[in-house]
Parts: C-alpha cells; structure tokens; sequence
C-alpha cells in the first residue's frame, strides 16, 4: 500500500497542480506572438558571436574598447560582492552566535549563582529571542527590496548598494551560522570542560572548529550569490555589469548584452574554482 | 568521597558510594556496562555534579567551590575520554595545545593557541614523542589512526600537566595489543611524573596485571575494593555474572 513517503510526494503533486490550476498557469502562454518571436530570434541569435567592439556606430571618443568595459564591469561587480559579503559576515557571525544556545547552556557541575541563573533563565533567552528575529526580519526583506528603499530614502550611493546586499545576507548568515553551531558534536568542547577551560575558551577551541568548514563553504556559496545580486542592482544604475546590461539591452545591442553575460559567467566560474580549491586545501 | 550518589533521572548511577584515594595511587574501576563506571570518573574530576553526597579533591569539596575554583581543579584533572573529544579538523599540535586552556585567560588562550610560543610546541612535540607518536606534530588529527588519535587525548590530557589521570575505557576501541600497550604507558606516564591514574576497564585480564588496586562495581555500587592478589576469580565472575533481566535493564542506560 501506499506509505507515509507516497503520501508525502502525492500530497506535493497535488498542491503544485491545485496552486497552478489557481493562477491560471497556461503552457500556451509561454509561446510568444510574432513580435516576440523576432526579438527572441535576434536576442539568441547572437549567443555564440558575442560583440568584441561596441555595436553602435556613434561611440564616444576615448571610451575604452568594449572587453575592456566589460571586464572593469565584472571587476566593479566583484568588489561590490566582496564589500557586502564582508560586510554581511561582520554583521551575520556575532547575531549568529547570539542566536545560537551554545554560549547560555548551564555548566552540569558548577553551583549555580543567582546572577548566573538569572543570566540563563531570563536575559539569555531574551538575548536568544530578540537576534533570532532581528536575523529572521534582516532576511525576510529581499536585497532589491532593501536597494529599492534605500534608493528611495538615501539617492544612489555604492555604499547602499553594499548594504541592501548585506542585511538580507548578514541574517542568513546568522541563521546557518547558529544552526551550525547548536546542531556541532559537542564532546570536543566538553573535553575541554572538564580540562578546566572557559565556556568561552571551549566554545572558541572545541565547538566552532567543528562548524568551520561547512560555513566556510557556505559563505563561499554565499559569495557567488551576491555576485549575482551586485550585478542584477546594476539595473537600478549602479556601476555593475547589470547597468551596461540593461543599457545595451535598451539600444537592441544584443551582442554587447552576450559580451556581459559571458563576462559574468566567467566571474562565477572563477569563484567557483576559488572556493574548490579553497575547500581543497581546508579538507587536506 | 563520601556518601556520593547520582541519579540521571532514569534510576540512580551511584548509590551512596565511599572512596577514598591517595595522592599517586593507581586504581582501576571494572564492571559491566552501565555499572556506573563513567559517572563516577566523571563525579571524581569534577565535570559532574553528584546528585547527593560530597566529592572533595585534595581536602577541598567541590561543592563549595566558585566557578573560577572548580575551573582550576578541573585543570589538576586529566580527562581522557571514551570518545576522545578531539577536534577531528585541527592539527594535532593544536588538540595538544588546547589540554592548557584551563590555566590560561581568554586573552592568554588566544595568544597561545593562535601563536604558540616555541616552547609549548616544543613541550607539546616532547610529549607527543613520549607517547610514541612525535612526528605526528602537524598531521591533521582525524587522518590518524584510532590508536594514534587515542594517544593524542593522552597527550593533551598530560600537557595540561595535571595531579591526577583520569581515563574513561581508554581501550574500549582498539585491538589486545594495543590495548596493552596503551594501559602500559598510562602506568608508566603516571609513575614517572607521580600522577594519580584512575581508569576503568573491561577488560578484567589488564586491570588485575597493570593496577595494585582494583574496585568492582556493580549497579552503582561497590562490589569489591581489593589488590588483586586478593581476589580469587570467583569474585570477578560474580561480577559479570548477569542476571537475563539485568542484561535487558542495561540497555539504554549510559554506556560505562
């Protein structure tokens, strides 16, 4: 008969069936009228012969020739990522650990004080609770939603940019980062309990080691990430490969736009060898 | 100790227990599993509270002391647990390193295990090589041997330069041999540097040839405190001897 996992992937079908049959999910919608069909024809047309110099005929005098552009763009692009993960960490590693329960667990030996219970009954949980939810409102708002207010209140400044990329990203930070710790063995950090050591000193010396690859994988996965995200508030007229993207879009460049697109794919390849051999090098 | 029992909630580990043990004494605890051998290792260091009854080490009992006093007789105790409590992704030198965190402030700990000073690197390289395992300095911990990584704890457990060893079933995992060969370092570390050595064993064979005094527990509670030259084997059969509803009572209880 059917068991708790068929019911499980049978109950999944039917929701994504029901929730597409709600908003009138129609395959024949997909197909473009002709107007459409033209420019999706250009636009791929051009996927294998991307523009080497620029398309339009009246270029500035001076400019830089096209790969030049592309790849400052990719750099701005980069450094953007880098600024706001940065960023993102330094924000994201301290909420994580407060949002962890390691750092408030009673000592099974040590008579406790009243401040001490105090400490761990009340203003704890209290500590524990409040940058939970800071973490959970930090990323529950997207980063283009954070760049559109900010661009709304503040006016365009790389500085918002780096931090609409680092709230959202700082909270899921926090997030993985607590849950990586609560759910780290905990013998190596006992051990060193009964050798004498701090909570603090065990925490530092035999927990957190034992989280550290997988968040240094994870802020690598995160690194990419905001990659993509740098680039994409390009469109919002920040200077990443986003804003000659949409600019060349604009003017029906569809070489230009291959140029960028391929410059892009060539940073998130480049990350993605940089974190392998980074992991590499952790795991040896 | 005096008086000491401890109860998980599940029934008591320790009933009432008495002991009392001299400065650089070697005592081996033996029994079945779930006889309470883990708990009581655990209550004599100092990283379990006794649910009744007082544990005092060197005249002191625990139980009055402040965090920062237990913290420091902690330190005097060296741990070496069933399972290790390695950090598996650090170099040995580190795992070796860090048996001193109980001695040191946080600012200190973080200068020493960030940017040892030559001398503890030299101190942590010379008791690697006493154990037997010196060129393993650098290797990362969990590509050892089980063997060796169980002689790591020890050295961690002996650079924390203790009054007293303390080793939980230190053979419980690995072959006879090495099992011998282990106990008898243990014995020698501790006669050499005058330490107190307190382990529990299974293995009923090596207590009686490596320890002057064995201490049989049973259910929590002491069935025998002899030398085994003192003990007929009767006794040590008594001792395993279960009972077909005791067998099934184990499960689930603590390991040890």
């Amino acid at each position: 008969m059917i068991g708790r996992r068929g019911w499980v992937l049978l109950s999944i079908a039917v929701a994504g069936l029901w929730a597409g049959w709600r908003i009138d999910l129609d395959p024949r919608d997909i197909l473009p009228n002709a107007g459409g069909m033209q420019v999706a024809r250009e636009f791929f047309a051009r996927a294998l012969s991307p523009a080497l110099t620029y398309e339009s005929t009246t270029v500035v005098p001076g400019a830089s020739p096209l790969l030049v552009k592309a790849l400052a763009a990719a750099r701005q692009t980069l450094i953007f990522a880098g600024a706001a993960v940065s960023l993102a960490l330094l924000i994201g590693l301290p909420l994580g650990f407060l949002s962890s329960t390691i750092w408030w667990e009673a000592d099974p030996a040590a008579a406790e004080s009243r401040a001490g219970r105090l400490l761990r009954r009340t203003v704890a949980p209290l500590i524990y609770g409040a940058s939970r939810m800071l973490a959970a409102v930090m990323r529950s708002i997207h980063e283009l939603l954070w760049a559109v207010l900010f661009l709304a209140a503040l006016g365009a400044s790389n500085l918002t940019a780096v931090i609409a990329i680092a709230i959202p990203f700082g909270g899921t930070f926090a997030k993985v980062l607590s849950e990586l710790l609560d759910e780290a063995p905990r013998d190596s950090g006992a051990a060193l309990r009964a050798a004498g050591a701090s909570r603090f000193q065990a925490i530092l010396f035999g927990v957190l080691p034992r989280a550290h690859s997988d968040m240094a994988a994870y802020a690598f996965y995160r690194f990419e990430c905001a990659l993509r995200s740098s680039a994409i508030l390009g469109f919002f007229g920040y200077p990443t490969l986003g804003y000659y993207i949409a600019a060349s879009f604009e003017n029906l460049h569809y070489g230009e736009v291959w140029t960028y697109i391929y410059a892009m794919f060539l940073l998130v390849a480049a990350v993605d060898w940089w974190s392998g051999s980074f992991r590499r090098s952790f795991a040896a | 100790m005096k008086g000491v029992s401890v109860d998980y909630g599940r029934g008591p580990a320790l009933k009432k227990l008495d002991l009392r043990i001299e400065p650089g004494e070697a005592v081996a605890f033996i029994g079945p599993s779930g006889a309470g051998k883990t708990s009581l290792l655990r209550v004599l260091s100092g990283s379990l509270r006794p649910s009744s009854g007082t544990v005092a080490i060197d005249g002191r009992p625990l139980h009055t002391l402040s965090p920062d006093e237990l913290r420091e007789t902690r330190a005097c105790m060296g741990f070496i647990h069933q399972h290790l409590g390695l950090v598996p992704n650090v170099r040995v030198v580190k795992n070796v390193l860090a048996g001193r965190l109980g001695r040191q402030s946080f600012p200190a700990s973080l200068r020493a295990m960030f940017f040892p000073p030559r001398k503890d690197v030299l101190q942590a390289h010379e008791i690697l090589q006493r154990v037997g395992i010196g060129d393993m300095l650098y290797e990362r911990t969990d590509r050892l041997s089980g063997g060796q990584q169980q002689r790591v704890a020890v050295a961690r457990a002996l650079f924390q330069d203790p009054g007293a060893l303390l080793a939980d079933e230190p053979v419980s995992s690995v072959d006879p041999a090495r099992a011998r060969n282990l106990i008898a370092l243990l014995r020698n570390v501790a006669k050499e540097r005058g330490l107190t050595l307190l382990a529990s064993l299974h293995d009923v064979a090596l207590a009686r040839e490596f320890f002057p005094r064995l201490v049989g527990l049973r259910r929590g509670a002491v069935q025998f405190d002899r030398s085994p030259d003192q003990l007929p084997q009767r006794v040590f059969d008594e001792l395993y001897d279960l009972e077909a509803h005791e067998m099934l009572g184990d499960v689930g209880h603590e390991a040890g």
